[in-house]
């Protein structure tokens, strides 16, 4: 150590540990995107199956109702693809935006958009008074 | 409910692509058009002749506010019923949506019945 200045180990160890923080980063977000994929994957094949189910309980005719129920349910479920794929996205966002959050000056706007955490947003009754009450 | 209609649905996900064109066909819905942002949408809206619109609001590189304002500030159709179907709940969102001339606003995940009541109030007006 005694061939370098303070500053010079200051900034040996400064690039390290951002190599270290980026490649970290680099491969959080690689997982999240992976997962993102990987969801949208596996809804388009449980919506295949839905269709195929929704085709044969129309054609058993109309006894078969209580099954195309149950089915359209296992198809509005996957909506949790899109809901939790804008999530990681708002994840994804915040660390490429890592210097500023590292500084403590994180401009936490970017996090705001997107899906809201339970009891943060407005529910549909609410949504609803809103738009009918300046009508 | 007139179905006669064509429809053009609007989201980056094409789950939720899926998911809307599936619960409109059990409505009653046939003529549906899609598009994966508001650039594109907008280009569609300009050729045809919709009936309603039903869109998202996070998207790349137009989102479906700014498809909304593009809409309504056009000479095209511009009365058409728009509805947002979206996960942004903030209050400031949706009277940001409601000042640019939304129909209705849905928050996702939703059910085929709370989007066909909003259709069919949304047809009303």
């Amino acid at each position: 150590m005694g061939d370098y200045s303070h500053d010079q180990v200051t900034k040996i160890i400064s690039s390290v540990m951002d190599k270290v923080k980026f490649n970290k980063i680099k491969t959080a977000e690689d997982e999240l995107l992976a997962v993102i994929a990987e969801t949208e994957n596996a809804s388009a094949a449980i919506m295949d199956s839905c269709e195929v189910l929704q085709g044969i309980a129309v054609n058993c005719g109309n006894k078969d109702k209580a099954i195309l129920e149950q089915v359209n349910k296992i198809f509005e479920a996957c909506a949790f693809q899109d809901i939790t794929g804008q999530r990681l996205l708002k994840v994804i966002k915040s660390f490429k935006n890592t210097d500023v959050i590292i500084n403590q000056n994180s401009d936490s706007e970017q996090l705001e958009n997107g899906p809201q955490l339970v009891g943060k947003g407005l529910s549909q009754d609410d949504i609803d008074k809103l738009l009918t009450g300046a009508k | 409910m007139n179905t006669d209609m064509k429809v053009l649905i609007v989201d980056d996900y094409s789950t939720m692509l899926r998911i809307i064109k599936n619960l409109l066909n059990q409505i009653g819905f046939t003529d549906i058009d899609q598009a994966s942002d508001g650039k594109q949408a907008l280009e569609k809206f300009k050729q045809a002749n919709y009936g309603l619109v039903i869109s998202d609001w996070n998207m790349e590189p137009m989102n479906g506010f700014e498809f909304l304002q593009a809409v309504r500030a056009g000479n095209h159709n511009n009365n058409v019923p728009f509805i947002m179907a979206t996960a942004e709940s903030k209050t400031e969102n949706v009277i940001k949506a409601k000042e640019a001339g939304v129909s209705n606003y849905i928050i996702k995940p939703f059910n085929a019945e709370t989007l066909k009541g909003k259709i069919s109030s949304a047809l009303a007006e």
